[in-house]
C-alpha cells in the first residue's frame, strides 16, 4: 500500500474506477428509464442501509459480513414489481458511502463498492422480477440471492487479487466460509421485504431489533476477547522478563500452533482456544527463579529438582483447570508423547496438546537457546518427522511442515527474528529438546 | 452405522434410545387417534421438543430458542393443537433435561417452561376474544401479548426458583435475548400466515443472537480460566496456600452478593481474590517471598501488572489496597475480608468461628467493620459457604499432594 497524503492508490485502483464507471452507467440508465419506485420505501431501505453500513454487524471472527446485502434483498422484495430495479439499484449505490473507507482515504474503493452493489443489486432485482413471475416466491428468493452473491464474490475476490497479488485461490478459500451466510442472510432480507409489503414498516423492526441486540453482543465479545489478550500478553512480557533467551518463543509458538490449526481446518473458536492454550503453554516459568531460567549450561541437581518441582505440580494443578488442560500436555513430557489411541485422539484438548507440542518443539529447535545455537530448518524439519509417530503427532508436524513450506518462509539457523546476546556463547551443538546427535548441521552453515 | 453408534458414550446412546422411543410412542398414538392430522402433530412436537433443547448462554442462564416457537404457535394454532404439541415437546425434554441438568434442575426447568406455556396458551385465547381482526398487524399485536405473558412468567419463576448454578437474576441482563425471541416469535408469525415455507427463514436473527452470546459466554469462560491458571502460580510457587485465590474468591463473592453490589463489582472481586497475591510473579526468585515483609510492595507490585493490562486496571487498584493500611471503598474491605478470613481458616471449616471473630476485632474503620458484620451474617445463615469454598479449593490441594505421593 501506497498512502499518499490526500489518496490511498491500490495497483487495482483501474479496476475499482471501472467497476464504479460501469455501475454509475447503469444508475444512469435506469433513472432514463424508470419506473421510480415507492420514495418513502427507497427513503426508508437507504436509510438503513446507510446506518447498517457504517455500524457493521460483525458474524465470524475476524471478518466484517455487512449487514448490506440483507438490506439491499429487503428492499428488491418491498418494492415488488414497481421500480424494484431501480430502486433496489439506489440502495445497492449508497452502500459505498462508508466512513470508514472516507477515513482511510481509499475514495477509489468507495467508487467500486458504489458500482459493485448496485451491479449486484440490479441484477438481483432483475433476476427476482422474472423468477418471481414464473416460479413464485421462493424460486425468486433463492434466484435473487444467488444472482447477488455471485456477482458480488466475484468482483471483490478479482479486487482483493489486484490490490494484494494474492493467488485467487487462497482468496476464494478465505471467503468460501462466508457463502452460508450471503444465503442466510439475503433470504431472510427477501423474506422482511415481502413483510413489508404487507405490514409496513412494522415489520422491519422484527429484523432490526435483533441484528443490534446480536451485534452489541458481539461488540462485547471482542471488548473480552480484547481484554483477554492484554492479560495474556502482559504475563508473557513478564515471564520473557525472567527468562530473556527466551524473547518470542512464546508468540512464535502460538504463530506455528494457529499454521497447525489452519491445514487442519480448525473451527474459529477452536483457533482461538489452540491461541490461548500456545500462548500460555509456559506459564509455569513464572514460577521458577530467574537464576535458573538464565543459567548458561548445566543446572545442578539441587536446581533442577526445583524446576521438576515446579513443572510437575504446574501439570497436575492444570489438569483441574478446563481450559488449560491442553497445555498439561506441551508441560509433561508423558502427555505430549503422541500416541495411537482413538478415545483419547477424539478429544479436542489432546489434538490441542499435540498442536502445541509440535509448535513449541519446532521453535525450540530453530531458536538459539544457552545451551545451544539454532538449527537450521531442515534439520527441525528432519527432526520432527523422524520423531513423528513416537513423540509428535504425524499429522501436525506435516501440517506444520505445509503450512511453512506454502508460506515459503525461513526460521532457523540464518534467520532468527530475535537476536538474544548470551553471556556465554552457545555451542553448536547440545542438549535440546530432542537428541541431535546424528543431525548436526553440516559445517559452514553454522558457527 | 453401528459401529458409529458404539463409539458414541454410553449416556448419549441411554439418551438417544429414550428419545428415539418417546418419538415412536407419541407418533403410534397420535398417529392411530387421528391419522395423517395426528403424525403432523407428532411431527411438530418433535419439533418444538428439539428446539427448546437449542439454547442460547445468555448473562441470566441458558435460555431455550424453542420458547420462540411456542410463542408463535399459541397464535398460530388452535388451542387444542397448541396444548397438545407442547405438552408432547415437554413429555420428549424431560430424559435429554435430567440427563443434562440433573433430577432437580431438570424437572425445576420442565415446571418453569410448562406454567410459562400454560400462560401464554390461556394469554392467546383471551387476545383472540378481545382482538378477532385477521390482519397481519393484528395477529403481530396478539403474538406480541401473549409472547409478554410467557417470558413474563419465565422471568418471575426463573427469580422466585432459581437453578444453582444460575447468577441472580436481573431485569437490565434478561430482556436483550427475551426481545429478541419476541421478534423472532413475531417474525415466525407473521412469515407462516404469508407462506408457510417462509417460517423457516423468520428464526435466522435468533441464530445470529445465539451465535453472539454463546461467542461471549465461551469468551468469558475462557478469559476466567486464564485468570484461574494466573492465580495458580504463586500457589505453585509456595508463597501462599493452595487454593487461597479461588477460596478467597468464593468468600468474596458471598459478601458482595449480601451487600447488594453490582454484578459488575462481583466480577471485579472474584477476579482481585484469585489475583491478589499476583505481585510474587514479577519478583526475580518467588521464593523471596517467603522472607519477604513489605506485603504492601508485593501489593503494589501487583497493582502495578494488572494495571498494565489496561482492562484489569480497577481489579489492580482493589489488590494494591488488599493489604493497605486503610480501607476506602466496600470493594477494598469486602476483599481484605475475604482473604484475610480464607488465610485464618485454610481447609478447616472448625476454625472459622475463631477466624470471624479475630477478623471482627481487627476492624479499624467502618467499611472493615461493616463488612465483618456481613460475614458474620453470611456464616450465621448459610454455614455452607465454607465448605464450598474449601471445594472451590480442593482440586488444587489434592492435585498438588498426588504429586507429592507420586514423587514419593
Amino acid at each position: 500500500m501506497r498512502p499518499g497524503r490526500w489518496i490511498v492508490v491500490l495497483p487495482g485502483w483501474w479496476y475499482e474506477v471501472a467497476c464504479g464507471v460501469a455501475g454509475t452507467a447503469l444508475l444512469v440508465a435506469l433513472i432514463l428509464r424508470g419506473p421510480w419506485p415507492d420514495l418513502v420505501g427507497l427513503a426508508v431501505f437507504t436509510g438503513l442501509l446507510l446506518v447498517a453500513e457504517n455500524a457493521q454487524v460483525l458474524v465470524r471472527d475476524d471478518a466484517g459480513m455487512s449487514p448490506a446485502f440483507m438490506i439491499v434483498m429487503a428492499s428488491i422484495a418491498g418494492f415488488g414489481a414497481h421500480g424494484a430495479i431501480l430502486g433496489s439499484a439506489i440502495v445497492g449505490f449508497s452502500a459505498g458511502f462508508t466512513i470508514d473507507t472516507f477515513k482511510r482515504r481509499r475514495y477509489t474503493a468507495a467508487f467500486f463498492n458504489t458500482g459493485q452493489y448496485l451491479l449486484g443489486s440490479a441484477a438481483a432485482a432483475a433476476a427476482y422480477s422474472a423468477l418471481s413471475r414464473i416460479g413464485g416466491t421462493a424460486p425468486a428468493f433463492l434466484g435473487a440471492v444467488l444472482v447477488f452473491g455471485v456477482l458480488n464474490t466475484g468482483l471483490v475476490l478479482v479486487q482483493v487479487v489486484l490490490n494484494y497479488g494474492q493467488p485467487a485461490r487462497d482468496v476464494w478459500a478465505d471467503m468460501r466460509p462466508e457463502v452460508p451466510n450471503y444465503f442466510a442472510f439475503g433470504l431472510v432480507g427477501a423474506l422482511v421485504g415481502v413483510l413489508y409489503t404487507s405490514l409496513g414498516a412494522i415489520a422491519l423492526p422484527l429484523l432490526i431489533i435483533p441484528a443490534v441486540i446480536a451485534r452489541k453482543a458481539f461488540a462485547s465479545f471482542l471488548e473480552l476477547r480484547e481484554a483477554h489478550d492484554a492479560t495474556v500478553r502482559v504475563f508473557i512480557r513478564t515471564i520473557e522478563a525472567k527468562d530473556r533467551y527466551t524473547a518470542g518463543h512464546t508468540e512464535r509458538v502460538a504463530k506455528y500452533a494457529l499454521y497447525i490449526g489452519e491445514q487442519l481446518r480448525l473451527s474459529g473458536p477452536e483457533r482461538e482456544h489452540l491461541r490461548y492454550a500456545a500462548l500460555l503453554h509456559d506459564v509455569g516459568k513464572l514460577a521458577v527463579p530467574r537464576r535458573i531460567l538464565n543459567k548458561p549450561g548445566r543446572l545442578t541437581e539441587d536446581e533442577y529438582a526445583i524446576v521438576q518441582r515446579h513443572n510437575q505440580v504446574c501439570v497436575d494443578i492444570l489438569t483441574r483447570v478446563d481450559f488449560m488442560r491442553s497445555m498439561v500436555g506441551t508441560a509433561s513430557d508423558q502427555h505430549a508423547h503422541y500416541a495411537v489411541d482413538e478415545a483419547r485422539e477424539r478429544d479436542r484438548l489432546v489434538q490441542e496438546a499435540h498442536i502445541v507440542a509440535v509448535a513449541d518443539a519446532f521453535d525450540a529447535m530453530t531458536s538459539t537457546r544457552s545451551y545451544r545455537r539454532a538449527l537450521a530448518q531442515d534439520v527441525a524439519f528432519a527432526e520432527l518427522r523422524d520423531k513423528a509417530g513416537t513423540q509428535f503427532n504425524p499429522e501436525c508436524v506435516e501440517a506444520l511442515i505445509r503450512a511453512i513450506e506454502k508460506r515459503g518462509e525461513q526460521y532457523g539457523l540464518g534467520f532468527e527474528e530475535t537476536e538474544v546476546e548470551f553471556e556465554v556463547t552457545p555451542p553448536v551443538v547440545g542438549v535440546g529438546s530432542a537428541g541431535l546427535g546424528d543431525l548436526v548441521p553440516p559445517r559452514g552453515t553454522g558457527s | 452405522m453401528k459401529e458409529a453408534i458404539d463409539r458414541l458414550p454410553r449416556g448419549t446412546r441411554r439418551l438417544a434410545a429414550e428419545a428415539f422411543l418417546a418419538l415412536a410412542v407419541s407418533f403410534v398414538i397420535l398417529g392411530e387417534a387421528q391419522g395423517v392430522h395426528g403424525l403432523v402433530l407428532a411431527a411438530l412436537g418433535m419439533l418444538v421438543a428439539s428446539s427448546l433443547l437449542v439454547v442460547v448462554q445468555a448473562p441470566i442462564g441458558s435460555v431455550p430458542l424453542g420458547y420462540a416457537l411456542v410463542i408463535a404457535l399459541a397464535e398460530l394454532a388452535d388451542v387444542s393443537t397448541y396444548f397438545v404439541v407442547v405438552g408432547l415437546a415437554l413429555l420428549v425434554t424431560v430424559p435429554v433435561l435430567v440427563a443434562r441438568y440433573g433430577h432437580d434442575d431438570g424437572l425445576r426447568r420442565l415446571m418453569r417452561w410448562s406454567l410459562a406455556s400454560a400462560a401464554c396458551g390461556g394469554a392467546a385465547v383471551a387476545m383472540r376474544l378481545l382482538v378477532v381482526s385477521s390482519r397481519p398487524d393484528m395477529a403481530l399485536l396478539r403474538v406480541s401479548a401473549a409472547g409478554a405473558v410467557f417470558l413474563g412468567v419465565d422471568l418471575v419463576l426463573r427469580t422466585l426458583f432459581p437453578t444453582p448454578t444460575a447468577p441472580p437474576m436481573r431485569f437490565g441482563d434478561a430482556w436483550p435475548v427475551h426481545i429478541s425471541l419476541l421478534c423472532a416469535a413475531g417474525l415466525l408469525t407473521v412469515a407462516y400466515q404469508h407462506d408457510p415455507w417462509m417460517a423457516a427463514l423468520a428464526l435466522i436473527p435468533l441464530v445470529l443472537v445465539k451465535f453472539a452470546y454463546d461467542r461471549y459466554a465461551a469468551a468469558k469462560d475462557a478469559y476466567r480460566q486464564t485468570i484461574k491458571a494466573l492465580s495458580i502460580v504463586p500457589e505453585v510457587a509456595g508463597v501462599t496456600p493452595l487454593g487461597h485465590g479461588e477460596r478467597s474468591a468464593v468468600y468474596a463473592v458471598a459478601l458482595a452478593r449480601q451487600l447488594g453490589l453490582s454484578n459488575d463489582s462481583v466480577e471485579r472481586l472474584a477476579t482481585a481474590a484469585r489475583l491478589h497475591h499476583i505481585g510474587y510473579v514479577t519478583l526475580d526468585d518467588p521464593e523471596d517471598a517467603r522472607h519477604h515483609d513489605n506485603r504492601i510492595l508485593l501489593a503494589q507490585l501487583g497493582g502495578a501488572i494488572l494495571r498494565e493490562t489496561e482492562f484489569l486496571a480497577d481489579v489492580g487498584e482493589l489488590v494494591e489496597s488488599v493489604h493497605g493500611g486503610g480501607v476506602e471503598s466496600r470493594e477494598a474491605a469486602v476483599l481484605q475480608i475475604a482473604t484475610g478470613f480464607d488465610h485464618l481458616v485454610l481447609e478447616d471449616p472448625a476454625r472459622a468461628i475463631g477466624a470471624l471473630q479475630l477478623i471482627n476485632f481487627r476492624q479499624r474503620d467502618p467499611y472493615g467493620a461493616a463488612a465483618a458484620l456481613v460475614l458474620r451474617r453470611i456464616l450465621d445463615e448459610d454455614p455452607e459457604v465454607v465448605e464450598r469454598a474449601i471445594a472451590s479449593g480442593a482440586p488444587l490441594t489434592e492435585a498438588a499432594a498426588a504429586s507429592e505421593v507420586s514423587r514419593g
